[in-house]
């Protein structure tokens, strides 16, 4: 486990300074009254009841519901180790989708031998479906939350690349509007690089890759409803990309193109921002009980008259037991050294690896290849007995669903805790959109795990957030 | 032998609805064991052709009309080939090894796991093996007619009885839990005479080392049910993961059908 005192803190340096970036908000903190500050703490909590941002916690009481709690500290990232970030983001993304169009269609990287065929193809996120289908620029991920962690000295890992329907981004934007709003006499004193334009580059790279030879499409966001945990996202980003809400009921297709049913009458769809699962999207394809869904889709896509973001079956690159080879895929579709690190990752289906995994289970992080959202892992270095007796069984039982990652020290950023200021945890979620070119809003979302000492920065496992401050000088 | 194949769907609902949408998988395949020649499909509404993922031809039909039966008539002719029919090949875009993972509907529970490990272990006779887990699968699931939806292996295992889907489901789980990518297959069977023809639902099996000991790699037929290769006398309507993806006729679960009639007639010449 991770000595304290080797922990990065964002914001305070080894030997006791405060780090040139935050010295501007470190003499702020000093200047402004506590009581102030305590003041517009309340008035956030408030704020963030009133407009809703709430979301559910799976295997909580049904219907329960809870804020995410907001830290008026921001994370600061200084311009230049935003750019070197926003290089290696965009090189893993391109390369990805490289690694999508290229598994859909000749398999080259498989026939390199660089990934084990049977490692994509009898993945259960590998989709048949999309065997030879062309999408509009060979983008699958137009939407890519790529989790990053900053540890040891300072450097950037990527936990995990989210290619399939990831979440958080309004949070991104509440958060920047929260701290205009709380404290403006900040924005005068640091250049904060805005974000506030995310909904119109989303919207713009949405309509890049409609159908070609569509001209004005016709975008909307699907939704599987007001019960999913992420419907305040769904609304907030369709309200402010201007375009519908629809769940599936609301779609229909006839001869082989999708319709909303308006009360107009029917009108053709072109792009479905989509934040429905795959296995839920037709249920002539897919699960045949799935009501989110539209009847046909699948065939109107495969026929190249509807675009879907993400497309479907792009869990094969971002699945836990493809993570491994991303450095690699980078090496192959770009002929470049990957810019950001990976984390070292024991695949528990290699014997070697399973049993250097089983014998150091309680130094380790082991999560299920399928899993998402921070349920079904054992932190080694946390977990009781139990816990760490129950993941041996499973990992003998079924070793293939399972990876193991060292335990990273991940930085900490001074936050509001009941006892002061302290630090905690963090994580940052950038969102990388794909379209004719690669765009990013600088910085993304960050997530602080407020327990103290925790590693989880997970909404659903009570994680906060901060506002994300990219510096432009 | 030529085949004329004529295949009526009547769906019948219990009030009537504005709009209906099914997934028609009723032209045979074309691959070295088939040929459809004069294939088409009458019904109401829109039909639109595609070829899925799997090589199978489908048909999208939609009909955005009030209706409260809806009729589907699909016939054409097929040119079936005798010789080693039961050994399959297709120029498919798709690795057999996209039929190794499980799918809802095939998924090995720990019965399905013990007969894989009991009778696909030696890998000598691979074909005797196969039809000796066909007679392990039918003793494990007793068949019982009609019993659509399919729930499943495990479901057919646990309850010791199922439908023809089932007793296939359970065969797939089988064999992928030993590392064997298998596949579903409807069609019709036809009885010897070459009189009447009902539709069936059976297994391809990729073998890595072929049909025959050191011969080439290839999918083999197996009719679980009748515990047998399946030669002579099967003509393929598609294949998939699992009954989902090959199902002649596939209706959204929404859909409030409450009779499906189906009847196949057949002239051999």
């Amino acid at each position: 486990m991770a000595n304290p005192s080797s922990i990065y803190d964002e914001m305070n340096g080894a030997d006791g300074t405060v780090r040139a970036h935050y010295a501007g908000y470190q003499k702020w903190l000093a200047e402004t009254p506590p009581e102030r500050i305590a003041q517009k703490r309340a008035e956030a909590d408030l704020v963030f009841h009133r407009v809703g941002i709430t979301f559910a916690v799976y295997g909580e009481e049904e219907g329960k519901e809870r804020l995410i709690p907001f830290d008026v500290v921001p994370r600061i990232i200084p311009a230049q180790e935003w750019k070197q970030l926003a290089a290696g983001l965009r090189q893993r993304v391109k390369a990805l989708n490289m690694f999508l169009h290229d598994v859909y269609h000749d398999q080259e990287i498989i026939k390199a031998g660089k990934i084990p065929a049977e490692q994509v193809l009898s993945n259960s996120q590998y989709r048949p479906e999309m065997q030879g289908v062309d999408v509009p620029g060979g983008i699958y991920a137009h939407i890519a939350g790529v989790d990053v962690v900053r540890a040891g000295a300072g450097e950037f890992y990527v936990l995990e690349d989210n290619l399939r329907v990831p979440s958080g981004v309004s949070y991104m934007l509440e958060d920047r509007r929260m701290m205009m709003r709380l404290f403006p006499e900040l924005f005068s004193r640091y250049r904060v690089a805005p974000v506030e334009h995310y909904p119109d580059m989303l919207l713009s790279n949405l309509r890049a890759v409609a159908p070609a030879g569509v001209l004005d499409p016709t975008v909307i966001v699907l939704t599987p409803g007001a019960y999913n945990s992420a419907y305040f996202e769904h609304a907030f980003l369709a309200q402010q990309m201007g375009v519908e809400l629809v769940e599936g009921q609301d779609l229909f297709v006839r001869d082989e193109h999708l319709y909303m049913r308006t009360t107009q009458g029917p009108q053709r769809v072109d792009v479905i921002y989509r934040r429905i699962d795959d296995d839920f999207l037709d249920p002539l394809a897919f699960r045949a009980d799935s009501m989110l869904g539209v009847p046909g889709l699948l065939q109107v896509y495969r026929a190249g008259h509807v675009t879907l973001a993400n497309a479907i079956g792009t869990g094969v690159a971002d699945d836990k037991s493809i993570y491994p080879y991303v450095p690699e895929m980078i090496r192959f579709y770009l002929g470049e050294e990957p810019l950001l690190n990976n984390v070292p990752t024991y695949m528990c289906r290699k014997k070697e690896d399973l049993a250097y995994v089983l014998a150091h289970l309680d130094e380790l992080v082991v999560k299920e290849t399928h899993g998402a959202g921070g349920y079904g892992m054992l932190i080694g270095p946390r977990a009781s007995k139990e816990e760490i007796e129950r993941f041996r069984q499973l990992l003998t039982e079924t070793p293939e669903r399972y990876i193991a990652q060292p335990t990273l020290s991940l930085s900490a950023c001074p936050t509001f805790v009941d006892a002061g200021i302290a630090p905690r945890h963090i994580d940052l979620r950038p969102f990388v959109l794909s379209g004719k070119d690669i765009n990013m809003v600088p910085g993304g979302l960050t997530r602080v795990a407020l327990r103290e000492g925790s590693l989880v920065v997970n909404s659903s496992q009570g994680g906060g957030t901060k506002d994300t401050w990219v510096l432009e000088i | 032998m030529l085949l004329d194949i004529r295949h009526e769907t009547t769906l019948q609902y219990a009030s009537p609805v504005n709009y209906s949408i099914q997934q028609l998988r009723l032209t045979p395949r074309e691959d070295s064991t088939q040929r459809p020649l004069n294939w088409r499909v009458q019904a109401p509404g829109s039909a639109r052709r595609s070829v899925d993922a799997h090589g199978n031809i489908g048909h999208l039909l939609t009909l955005d009309r009030p209706h409260s039966e809806l009729s589907i008539v699909v016939s054409g002719t097929v040119r079936l080939t005798d010789a080693d029919a039961w050994m399959p090949r297709d120029s498919g875009t798709l690795s057999p090894l996209s039929y190794l993972a499980g799918t809802r509907l095939t998924e090995a529970d720990e019965q399905a796991h013990a007969m894989a490990a009991s009778h696909l272990r030696a890998r000598r006779d691979t074909v005797g093996e196969l039809l000796d887990l066909s007679g392990a699968v039918c003793g494990a699931v007793r068949h019982q007619p009609d019993c659509l939806p399919p729930g499943g292996a495990s479901t057919a295992l646990d309850a010791g009885f199922g439908c023809s889907a089932d007793i296939a489901h359970a065969f797939i789980a089988c064999c992928r839990a030993a590392g064997l990518p298998a596949r579903y297959v409807s069609g019709y069977l036809i009885d010897a005479a070459g009189e009447w023809a009902a539709p069936h639902a059976w297994v391809d099996v990729w073998l890595a080392s072929g049909p025959a000991p050191g011969g080439e790699a290839g999918w083999v037929s197996v009719d679980v049910l009748e515990r047998a290769l399946a030669g002579h006398g099967y003509c393929r309507l598609a294949v998939g993961r699992d009954h989902l993806d090959a199902c002649p006729v596939r209706m959204a679960g929404g859909e409030a059908v409450t009779r499906t009639l189906t009847r196949v007639s057949i002239h051999t010449h």
